[in-house]
């Protein structure tokens, strides 16, 4: 379907997959396979992608992942794949018609954001292109959204369109124009159940649609400006930032973005592996039709024998009860399940033997894995080649990487992850031995750390509201605690550059007087230099103020006292906080920064309380409640505040809270 | 016309880009002639090699779709047909009869080695393709004129659904006799309602029901007429769902049910391989199930042979215990397993 243009251009219909992005299913998993080939009823969920891609008449699809050590097996997949779909012509044609595969990769692509700053410096997009995330599955009508697109846009300049279901986020729409006016995505640990809603975006619009819960299945329609949005904003690293960003510049940019909620058709993010399960459910239960579990995706032959009415698919050479206690179930090639084995909603793979009255439930199992008897296995993941001995209980969330073996009985807590490697960090050249409290005896496993891995999907994660336009870095940024594991070990050492920059850029604006505006500039430049969150880095602004202060003290020989130095810092950069602190949440940051500064630096201990005094009378930067809150309530995460801080602020807080009272009572 | 690809044929069939069983078969051959006009070929059992893959390609990977299978063999008679012609001209050997040809056991082998280099191979193949695309063609006609002998004045008939060879037969034989058509809607499509409004333009008293008023509704019913997907080996047929409790409706009350098909429809596969599941799409949208109940949604329904009357096809009725001879007839013995 490629429409051709009245001017002689022909339009090539792309599609760009990020492949290894987002969240990731966790260590044991990724050591073995890559997210977007982890098999969802047998099949890699990029194969779903593909398929559909070509079934909408995509021309061109771009696979992007990072350059590590499972992009060669991607490369070798799309490449097997694309030629099986060719037959057995060359790829170097071109036929007209069929799905061209690329495979991109990049060292440091940590985000959608990262992905498009790419794919817009190599220049591969050359139009309107679907944008899709690697791991889902969906049989949303792409061609007739993507005319859509093309006609919108054709009355009306607009970035994206995207399209959206059911749950997890807060959109509101404008009827008549479809336009998105409003967006917030709906976390886990959402705070509030209101909304609190400009009024200007109600006064613009005609009919307003709220969709209290719309289900976001990653898939949208970007034009070619997108790309070049990511790579104008180094701060948008996810598309909701985008999606904020031209809501909010939208007089600046006259971008818009529509929306539609679709009734039809199939779409299902397999994001975590309990996700997996569920999509994989779905696939099995044929919602994703025509992508469909007996039907391979590659060669398109019918590789399984289906029986519909309890929803299992089975190769011809597969033993296995087909009664009953079987449900919702794929079995691979060769492999040999026990008369007694109740199976219910799971994947097994080729070549797997499952003993007598093994239970299976909502799992799924890959290649070559022998289950003894009597062995529970409810809602995990098992790897390639795992061994379980008799009687095994597996609890759900579990995840057993491949080749891992354990012995009898072994009963496992819920969400343990068990890897047949070693793990990493023991360069002392010992062996280390299985333990067998983990695995039973002649067993081979280890359990895999968590550190700061979080299993929440990504809905979970916190955001802030866009605080307004106004400078290049007005925006906060959502903490993608993924990204910041990654960068472990780079993150202090930028964190130190980073506040030995903020801290002489200060010092010299003091000097010489800058205006806060340059000030914020050189930070904000900074920051996207050491890619340094919003929090940290007002925390190391106001410490840096501080200290500047310090600074021209001892510059001054002790000529001007601590205090008064400190006093004028502040002063000279009330600007520069202003722009920094806009938030309840920012102030109870720069209260605790200033509480480890003093904790840090003893001289700022006495001056604490004029600081505060400072901030919050004279400049009106904090406010009266959130010193109060902060103080009473210890200070906002583990730590209470020093003892001796405690008693500097008593007076300041105990003064405050009176002028609460006082105000209130003259208000009565 | 550009040159189809057998890659792009196989696409199409899947993305199901086509309407009719009729377009399928078109197509077919003429991907078929562009693999005997093509100069891949030299000997005979090159181009039956050739021919024959495509059959078990698309047998691989969709089993239900039988007509370009049907297709496929009807060539490789063809060619088959013409070479021995064509050898026998030129070696005086005589030309195998019908019952000797049915004598040969289908499980000798492979198909017959056809080794001999004959340059007019390649235009008598094509010229006899070209005929069988007329007769496909042709055949909606055929069929549609058999109808004023079949139907009688003042006769109830039966139909379901939409089958647009059933609309033909219907109206060209209300040109000149007066009839009652009930159709059954046969859900979830609703086919029968555009097929109902058909028959109203072109004149015939319509009675829409439902499918489940298919039975009482039976007893004052004087014939049912229907179309199908593909004629099974055992002649039975393979058809839309709702067909199988029609025709036992039919034969309770001792109704006869005809067939209306074209000689392309005639598989030599058994109703056991031609199978398709479809999706769980009569769910509305937005309810959730819980995973313990199971949807299913059959797309083809079987009809035995013992509950047909009689095959309408291009050339003559056929009963289906029949159906053998048209089918040795139609395809070589040694192609039945493809």
């Amino acid at each position: 379907m490629a429409p051709k243009a009245e001017i002689h251009e022909e339009q090539v219909l792309q599609a760009v997959i990020l492949a290894q992005c987002e969240q990731d299913y966790g260590d044991p998993v990724t050591q073995d396979v890559p997210k977007v080939l982890a098999p969802l009823a047998n099949t890699p969920l990029l194969e779903y992608s593909l398929e559909w891609l070509e079934r909408c008449g995509v021309e061109e699809a771009i696979v992007y992942c990072r350059a590590d050590t499972h992009l060669e097996t991607i490369r070798e997949h799309c490449r097997v794949a694309f030629m099986t779909r060719r037959g057995d012509t060359t790829p170097a044609t071109t036929h007209p018609g069929g799905l061209r595969v690329n495979v991109v990769a990049s060292e440091d692509c940590h985000s959608l954001g990262d992905a498009m700053r790419d794919l817009y410096a190599k220049s591969l997009l050359k139009g309107d292109f679907i944008l899709l995330q690697g791991d889902t599955v969906t049989t949303l009508d792409l061609p007739a959204l993507v005319t859509e697109h093309r006609e919108s846009r054709a009355a009306d300049r607009n970035a994206i369109m995207t399209c959206r279901k059911t749950t997890t986020a807060t959109l509101l729409v404008s009827a008549s124009t479809n336009k998105l006016l409003l967006h917030r995505r709906r976390g886990g640990r959402s705070t509030s159940s209101r909304l609190s809603v400009p009024t200007e975006l109600l006064q613009g619009a005609g009919d307003i649609l709220a969709y209290p819960a719309a289900y976001d299945p990653s898939v949208t329609i970007c034009s070619e400006v997108v790309p070049s949005l990511f790579s104008d904003n180094f701060d948008y690293s996810t598309l909701d930032s985008l999606v904020r960003g031209v809501i909010e510049q939208e007089e600046l940019l006259g971008y818009t973005i529509k929306c539609r909620v679709l009734e039809g058709g199939y779409a299902g993010r397999a994001a975590s592996i309990n996700s997996l399960i569920g999509v994989s459910g779905e696939v099995v239960g044929r919602q994703a039709y025509p992508l469909v579990p007996e039907v391979s995706q590659t060669s398109h032959r019918v590789r399984y024998h289906h029986d519909a009415f309890t929803h299992t698919y089975w190769d011809p050479s597969a033993k296995f009860p087909k009664g009953s206690m079987v449900t919702g179930v794929v079995v691979g090639a060769g492999t040999e399940v026990s008369p007694t084995a109740h199976l219910q909603n799971t994947t097994l793979g080729d070549h797997c033997t499952l003993g007598d009255g093994v239970v299976v439930r909502e799992s799924v199992v890959m290649t070559g894995v022998c289950v003894k008897g009597a062995s529970k296995l409810e809602q995990c993941w098992v790897g390639d080649n795992v061994v379980l001995g008799e009687g095994v209980v597996v609890a759900p969330g579990c995840v057993i990487g491949a080749g891992v073996t354990l012995g009898d009985r072994v009963v496992l807590a819920p969400g343990t992850r068990l890897s047949a490697r070693p793990p990493l960090g023991d360069l002392g050249g010992d062996v280390i031995e299985p333990d067998p409290a983990v695995c039973g005896v002649g067993g081979v496993a280890y359990v895999v750390d968590q550190e700061e891995e979080e299993e929440e999907e990504e809905e979970d994660e916190e955001e802030e509201d866009g605080g307004g336009g106004g400078g290049g870095g007005g925006e906060m940024d959502e903490s993608e605690e993924s990204e910041e594991e990654i960068q472990m070990s780079d993150d202090e050492y930028n964190m130190n550059e980073f506040q030995h920059e903020v801290q002489e850029s200060l010092s010299t604006a003091l000097r010489e007087g800058a205006a806060a505006e340059n000030v914020v500039l050189e930070i904000n430049a900074s920051r996207h230099a050491y890619n340094v969150s919003m929090e940290d880095v007002l925390t190391s602004v106001v410490q840096g103020i501080l200290k500047a202060g310090q600074e021209r003290s001892t510059a001054s020989k002790g000529a001007e006292g601590l205090w008064p130095a400190v006093k004028s810092s502040i002063t000279a950069f009330q600007g520069v906080l202003r722009n920094y602190v806009k938030k309840n949440r920012d102030q109870i940051l720069l209260l605790n920064a200033v509480e480890s500064l003093v904790r840090s630096c003893p001289p700022f201990l006495p001056l604490a309380k004029g600081v505060l005094f400072e901030l919050n009378q004279t400049h009106e930067i904090l406010d009266d409640e959130v010193i109060v809150a902060w103080y009473r309530g210890g200070a906002a995460g583990a730590t209470s505040p020093l003892p001796a801080l405690r008693t500097a602020l008593a007076k300041f807080v105990e003064w405050l809270e009176e002028e609460e009272e006082e105000s209130e009572e003259e208000e009565d | 016309m550009a040159q189809l690809s057998e890659r792009e044929f196989i696409d199409k069939l899947r993305f199901e880009k086509y309407d009719t069983e009729q377009a399928k078969a078109e197509e077919s051959l003429y991907l078929m002639e562009c693999i005997v006009g093509s100069v891949h070929w030299k000997t005979g059992s090159d181009l039956l090699n050739l021919l024959r893959n495509v059959g078990t390609s698309v047998q691989a990977k969709m089993p239900w779709e039988t007509t370009p299978c049907n297709m496929v063999q009807r060539v490789i008679k063809i060619v088959i047909d013409e070479y021995n012609t064509l050898r026998g001209e030129n070696q005086g050997v005589e030309y195998p009869s019908l019952s000797q040809s049915m004598l040969v056991d289908p499980a000798c082998g492979d198909l017959p080695k056809c080794t001999e280099v004959i340059p007019e191979l390649q235009d008598r193949v094509l010229e006899a393709i070209a005929e069988q695309k007329a007769e496909i063609e042709q055949s909606q006609e055929l069929i549609a004129a058999q109808g004023v002998s079949k139907i009688h004045n003042d006769e109830v008939i039966m139909t379901c659904g939409m089958c647009p060879l059933v609309l033909a037969f219907l109206t060209k034989a209300a040109k000149q006799r007066k009839f009652h058509v009930i159709v059954a809607e046969c859900a979830p499509k609703y086919d029968g309602h555009p097929m109902a409004k058909a028959l109203c333009t072109a004149g015939i008293q319509t009675t829409l029901i439902q499918d489940s008023a298919v039975f009482p509704i039976m007893s004052r019913v004087n014939k049912v007429i229907i179309g199908t997907k593909t004629v099974v080996s055992n002649g039975g047929i393979k058809t839309f769902v709702g067909a199988a409790s029609l025709a036992s409706a039919a034969k309770f009350y001792s109704v006869p049910l005809y067939v209306c098909t074209p000689t392309y429809k005639f598989s030599l596969m058994g109703c056991e391989e031609i199978s398709h599941e479809s999706s769980t799409s009569i769910i509305p949208k937005g309810t959730k199930f819980s995973p313990s109940v199971n949807t299913a949604l059959t797309k083809l329904d079987y009809v035995p042979p013992e509950n047909v009357t009689s095959f309408i096809t291009n050339n003559r009725g056929i009963a289906p215990s029949y159906v053998y001879r048209q089918l040795s007839e139609l395809y070589h013995p040694t192609s039945y397993d493809l």
